[in-house]
C-alpha cells in the first residue's frame, strides 16, 4: 500500500468513526436511560440537516453555517422531547414495550422521512462547509477544512457529552434513571424529565452528525437509515448501555470498515461487519469493552 | 429400602454467598422428608440445584435413580420422574387449567401412553380443583387453586420424586389442612416427597423425618420428636427473625 | 364455548365470500390489490407464531420472505427451474434458514433478539447486493417466469388465477397454523413464554421449541416470498428493507398478537386503506404521514389491536344477550 493511499484510508476512516461516534452515542444514551431502541434516531441526522439549511436560507447565506448549526440544536432539542412524548410516553408501563416502542420509533422514521419529502421535496441539496479550503501537511496528507473541522470537534463534543454525564447534576441524574429507575426515583429525581433530556439530547448529537454530513455529501431524506445501521453496530461492539465503550467502538468500526473496503473491496465489507456484529452479540452480548450495566428482561 | 435421590456434599455459592454449603442427604423410594429452616437458610436454592432451574450446584454430586442427575438440563430431569413446585404460585397465565395440566402430562416421559384426557382429569379430581374452573384460564384462579394445578400438572406425569417448595405459604388453616391430606394422599400412591416450610408445625403432621437448614449448613436431622427438642435448632429459629 | 363458534361461522363466512369474489369482481385492480392483501397476510400470521406465540423478539422475520423471493427468482430465473417447483423451495430454503438464526436467539433474550435477528436480515440484504452474479445486485432479479398450467398462463387472465393461489396459501396457512398452536406442543410454546422457569419444570425443552417455532413460521414466509416473486416476476432487495418490515410488522401489532386471525384481518385493512388513499393525489406523500400516524394511534387507543377490539365487542354481544 503506498503512503498516499495509506493516508486517505486513515482519514476516510477517521471522518466515518466521528460521525457514528456522534449518532452512536446517543442511540446508547437512549437505551442505557429509557431501556428501549429508537429506530427513528437515523432519520434525526437526515432532520438536522435539513433544519439547518432552512435556518441558513432564512437568516441568508451571508451568515456563517455555525450559527444555523446553533440554532438547529435547540429545535432538535425540542424535536426530541416532542418524540420522546408522542412515541414512548404513553408506552410506559406496557408490558410489551420493547416491541410495541420498536413499532413505534419505526413509525416515527416513516413520518419523519416522508415529512421531510413533503416539507423539502425532493430536490438535493447540500450544507456550505463549516470552514471553506483544503489543510495540507508537509504535502502528505490532503484533506478539507471541512473534514478537518469533524475530526477534531467531534471527539470535543464528546468529551463534553462525558463531562456531562459525570460532573454535572442532570447529568448524573440522568445516569443515576438509567441505573436504576425506582431508586432514582425515591431520590427525588425527576425521571420523566431525565427521559425527555435524553431524547433532546440524543436528537441534539444526532442533529450535528447531520449537519456535518450534510457538508460532505448531498442531503436526502434516507441519508440517516446506513449510518442508523452503523450506528447499531458501534453500540453492540461497544456494549449497550456504555457511553464511553460506544465512542471507542465508533472509532474502532470507522477505521476497521476504512481498511476492510480497502483490502477486501466495497461488496463483502458490510456482510463481514453484520457477521462479526452476529458473533459479538452471540459470544459477548456484553461488548467487547466491559461489563452491560442493564440486564435485559 | 432402596435410595432414590442422593445429595452429597453440595455447595452453590453467589459471588462471596455460601447459600449452600456442602449439603448432603438422601431419600428413599415413597418417603416423605421434610426441609426446614429460617428465611434464607438455602432450602429453595437447594431445590434449585436439584432440578437445575435456574441453575446448577457449584461443587457436589446428586444422583437420582442411580445415574448422575448433577448437570442434568433441566427438562430431562423432569421427564425422569423428579417434578417440582415452586415457592410463587406461578402458572401458565395464558394456558386454562386443563391445558396447565396437559403440558406437565405432555412434555413428560408418558407422552406415548396419553391418548385421552382422562390422566388430566384424573390429576385434577386429586388435587381437588372444582369440574367447573378446569375450563377457565389459570391466571384467574385463587392461590390455593394455582397451587393445586401446579401441583396436578405434576402428578399427572406420574413422578417418582414431588419437590413441593413451601406449598403452604399463603393458605388459610383449613386450606393448610387440606393441603396435608393431599400431600399425603399423593404419597400413598408411592410418590417420595421432598417438602419445604419454615413453619415447623406444619411438617410434623407430614413428614416423619425432618432436615433443618441454616446459613446454608445442615443443622440437625432426624425425626420429628428429636427435632422440636434440638438446641440448635430452637436457637437458629429464635435468633433469626421467624418464629417456630 | 360461543366465542369460538363466533370466530368458526365468520371465518367460513369469509371464506365463502373470498371464494367467490373473484367471479363477480372483473377489475383486475381489485384483485391485484386483495392478492397483495393475501401475501402479506401470510406472511404476518407467521409471524405471530415467533413473535406472539413464542414472544421471541423475531425481527428478521421478513428476511425468511426474501430469502423466499430470491430462492424462487434464483431458481426461475437462472437455472430454468419449473415455478411450481421453485415455489416450495422457497418455503424448504426459508425453514432451513430459520436453524442457523435460532442458534444465536437460543443464547440471547429480549432486546439482543431484536438485534441479532435484525442483523440477520441486514446480512441477508448484504449478500444479495454483493453477489449481483447471481441475484443481479440492487437492480434484481427481471422477466421471471410466471406460473403457468399446460398452455394457461397465470398473467394473462386479469389476476383470476394468481388469485386463487394465494387465496389457497392464505387458507392453507392460517388452517394449519391455527392446528399447530392448539397441539399439546403448540401449548408448550405458549407454556414457555409464560413462565420459562415453570415451564423448563415441566419438561419443556426450550431449545426444542425455539428452532420449531423459527422453523415453522419460516416456511409460510418463505412461501409468500416466492410467490411474491412469481406474481410480480421480479426479485428486488427492497424485500428486506425497513419498510417492508414496518409494513409486516404493523399488521402485527394492530390486528393483534397471539391471535394470528388478527394479524390476517389488518393485513387486509392496511393493503386496503393504503390503496384507498391513492385515490386523494393531493395526499401524494402524505399518505405515509397518515399510515404512520394512524399505527401510533391504534398502538396507543387499542393495545390489544383489532382482534382485542373484536374480542371485547363480542364479549360485551354475548353479555348482552
Ligand atoms: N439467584 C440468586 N442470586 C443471588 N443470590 C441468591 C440467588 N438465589 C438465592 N440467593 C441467596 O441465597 C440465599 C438462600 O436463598 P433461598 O434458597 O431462596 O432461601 P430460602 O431458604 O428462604 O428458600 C439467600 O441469601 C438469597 O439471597
Ligand atoms: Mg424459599
Amino acid at each position: 500500500m503506498s503512503l498516499d493511499a495509506f493516508t486517505s484510508v486513515l482519514l476516510s476512516g477517521l471522518v466515518l468513526s466521528s460521525l457514528y461516534a456522534l449518532l452512536a452515542s446517543g442511540l446508547s444514551l437512549v437505551w442505557t436511560t429509557l431501556g428501549i431502541f429508537n429506530f427513528a434516531h437515523g432519520v434525526l441526522m437526515a432532520v438536522g440537516a435539513y433544519v439547518t439549511w432552512q435556518i441558513s436560507q432564512s437568516i441568508g447565506e451571508t451568515y456563517w453555517i455555525g450559527y444555523s448549526i446553533a440554532l438547529m440544536i435547540v429545535v432538535m432539542v425540542m424535536l426530541g422531547a416532542v418524540l420522546e412524548y408522542v412515541l414512548i410516553r404513553p408506552f410506559y408501563g406496557n408490558k410489551n414495550i420493547v416491541l410495541v416502542t420498536v413499532m413505534t420509533t419505526l413509525a416515527g422514521l416513516t413520518f419523519l422521512e416522508n415529512g421531510i419529502q413533503a416539507v423539502w421535496g425532493p430536490r438535493l441539496k447540500q450544507l456550505p462547509p463549516l470552514i471553506d479550503g483544503n489543510i495540507s501537511i508537509h504535502g502528505l496528507l490532503t484533506l478539507s477544512a471541512h473534514e478537518a473541522v469533524i475530526i477534531v470537534v467531534s471527539p470535543l463534543i464528546l468529551i463534553g457529552l462525558y463531562y456531562f454525564l459525570n460532573y454535572s447534576i442532570i447529568g448524573k441524574s440522568i445516569r443515576a434513571v438509567g441505573q436504576n429507575q425506582k431508586a432514582a426515583k425515591l431520590m427525588g429525581i425527576n425521571v420523566s424529565r431525565s427521559f425527555i433530556l435524553t431524547f433532546g439530547l440524543a436528537a441534539a448529537l444526532t442533529g450535528i452528525a447531520g449537519a456535518f454530513y450534510g457538508g460532505l455529501r448531498l442531503m436526502n431524506p434516507t441519508m440517516g437509515s446506513e449510518p442508523l445501521v452503523k450506528a447499531l453496530i458501534v453500540v453492540i461492539f461497544g456494549g449497550l448501555g456504555n457511553i464511553s465503550g460506544t465512542i471507542a467502538a465508533a472509532y474502532l468500526i470507522g477505521f476497521l470498515e476504512a481498511f476492510l473496503i480497502y483490502f477486501i473491496g466495497l461488496y463483502w465489507t458490510p456482510s463481514l461487519l453484520f457477521l462479526f456484529m452476529i458473533f459479538v452479540l452471540i459470544f459477548r452480548h456484553e461488548g467487547l469493552f466491559g461489563e452491560s450495566a442493564r440486564t435485559t428482561t | 429400602m432402596s435410595i432414590l435421590l442422593e445429595v452429597k456434599d453440595v455447595t452453590r455459592t453467589f459471588g462471596a454467598l455460601k447459600a449452600l454449603d456442602g449439603v448432603s442427604l438422601s431419600l428413599r423410594k415413597g418417603e416423605i422428608l421434610g426441609i426446614a429452616g429460617p428465611n434464607g437458610s438455602g432450602k429453595s436454592t437447594l431445590f434449585n440445584v436439584i432440578s437445575g432451574i435456574p441453575f446448577h450446584a457449584t461443587t457436589g454430586l446428586i444422583s437420582y435413580d442411580d445415574q448422575e442427575i448433577t448437570r442434568v438440563r433441566p427438562h430431562e430431569i423432569y421427564r425422569a420422574g423428579l417434578a417440582r413446585t415452586f415457592q410463587k404460585d406461578c402458572e401458565f397465565s395464558s394456558l386454562s387449567v386443563r391445558d396447565n395440566v396437559l403440558v406437565g402430562a405432555h412434555f413428560s416421559s408418558l407422552r406415548e401412553e396419553m391418548h385421552d384426557d382422562t390422566a388430566i382429569e384424573y390429576a385434577l379430581d386429586l388435587v381437588g380443583v372444582e369440574e367447573s374452573k378446569r375450563s377457565q384460564k389459570a391466571e384467574n384462579l385463587s392461590v390455593f387453586d394455582k397451587k393445586r394445578v401446579m401441583i396436578a400438572s405434576s402428578v399427572v406425569s406420574k413422578p417418582k420424586l414431588l419437590m413441593l417448595d413451601e406449598p403452604a405459604s399463603g393458605l388459610t388453616k383449613p386450606e393448610v389442612n387440606q393441603l396435608c391430606e393431599l400431600i399425603l394422599a399423593i404419597n400413598r400412591t408411592g410418590v417420595a416427597i421432598l417438602v419445604i416450610e419454615h413453619i415447623i408445625a406444619l411438617l410434623l403432621k407430614v413428614a416423619p423425618r425432618l432436615l433443618i437448614l441454616n446459613e446454608g449448613k445442615l443443622l440437625a436431622e432426624g425425626t420429628a420428636s428429636e427435632i422440636i427438642v434440638n438446641k440448635d435448632v430452637i436457637e437458629a429459629y429464635l435468633g433469626g427473625s421467624t418464629h417456630p | 364455548m360461543s366465542r369460538i363458534k363466533t370466530q368458526a361461522t365468520v371465518a367460513t363466512i369469509c371464506f365463502a365470500l373470498l371464494c367467490f369474489l373473484p367471479l363477480f369482481v372483473t377489475d383486475s385492480y381489485i384483485r391485484h390489490l386483495m392478492i397483495l392483501a393475501f401475501i402479506f397476510a401470510v406472511v404476518a400470521c407467521s409471524w405471530d407464531i415467533s413473535l406472539g406465540y413464542a414472544g421471541l423478539f423475531n425481527f428478521g422475520h421478513v428476511a425468511f420472505f426474501g430469502i423466499g423471493v430470491y430462492t424462487t427468482g434464483v431458481l426461475a430465473r437462472n437455472y430454468g427451474f419449473d415455478p411450481w417447483l421453485a415455489l416450495p423451495a422457497a418455503g424448504v430454503m426459508a425453514g432451513i434458514s430459520a436453524i442457523p438464526i435460532a442458534i444465536p436467539v437460543l443464547r440471547l433474550k429480549g432486546i439482543y433478539v431484536v438485534l441479532v435477528t435484525f442483523a440477520f436480515s441486514q446480512l441477508c440484504l448484504q449478500l444479495v447486493l454483493s453477489q449481483s452474479w447471481l441475484t443481479g445486485g440492487s437492480g434484481g432479479l427481471v422477466r421471471i417466469p410466471p406460473l403457468t398450467l399446460f398452455d394457461y398462463n397465470f398473467a394473462r387472465d386479469g389476476k383470476f388465477a394468481y388469485y386463487y393461489v394465494a387465496l389457497v396459501l392464505l387458507v392453507f396457512t392460517v388452517i394449519a397454523l391455527t392446528r399447530f398452536v392448539k397441539t399439546p406442543f403448540g401449548r408448550g410454546i405458549l407454556a414457555l413464554r409464560d413462565n420459562p422457569d415453570y415451564a423448563a419444570a415441566r419438561g419443556i425443552n426450550q431449545a426444542a421449541i425455539r428452532v420449531t417455532v423459527l422453523v415453522v413460521s419460516a416456511i409460510p414466509a418463505g412461501l409468500a416470498g416466492g410467490l411474491y416473486c412469481l406474481y410480480f416476476r421480479i426479485s428486488a432487495p427492497e424485500v428486506f428493507s425497513f419498510g417492508t418490515a414496518t409494513l409486516v410488522l404493523s399488521m402485527l401489532l394492530v390486528g393483534g398478537t397471539s391471535t394470528i386471525y388478527g394479524p390476517v384481518a389488518a393485513a387486509f385493512c392496511i393493503v386496503l386503506f393504503s390503496e384507498y388513499l391513492e385515490n386523494f393525489p393531493d395526499l401524494n406523500v402524505y399518505k405515509h404521514l397518515v399510515i404512520a400516524a394512524v399505527i401510533i394511534a391504534i398502538l396507543r387507543l387499542a393495545p390489544d389491536g383489532l382482534a382485542g377490539l373484536a374480542k371485547r365487542l363480542t364479549m360485551r354481544l354475548i353479555k348482552d344477550n
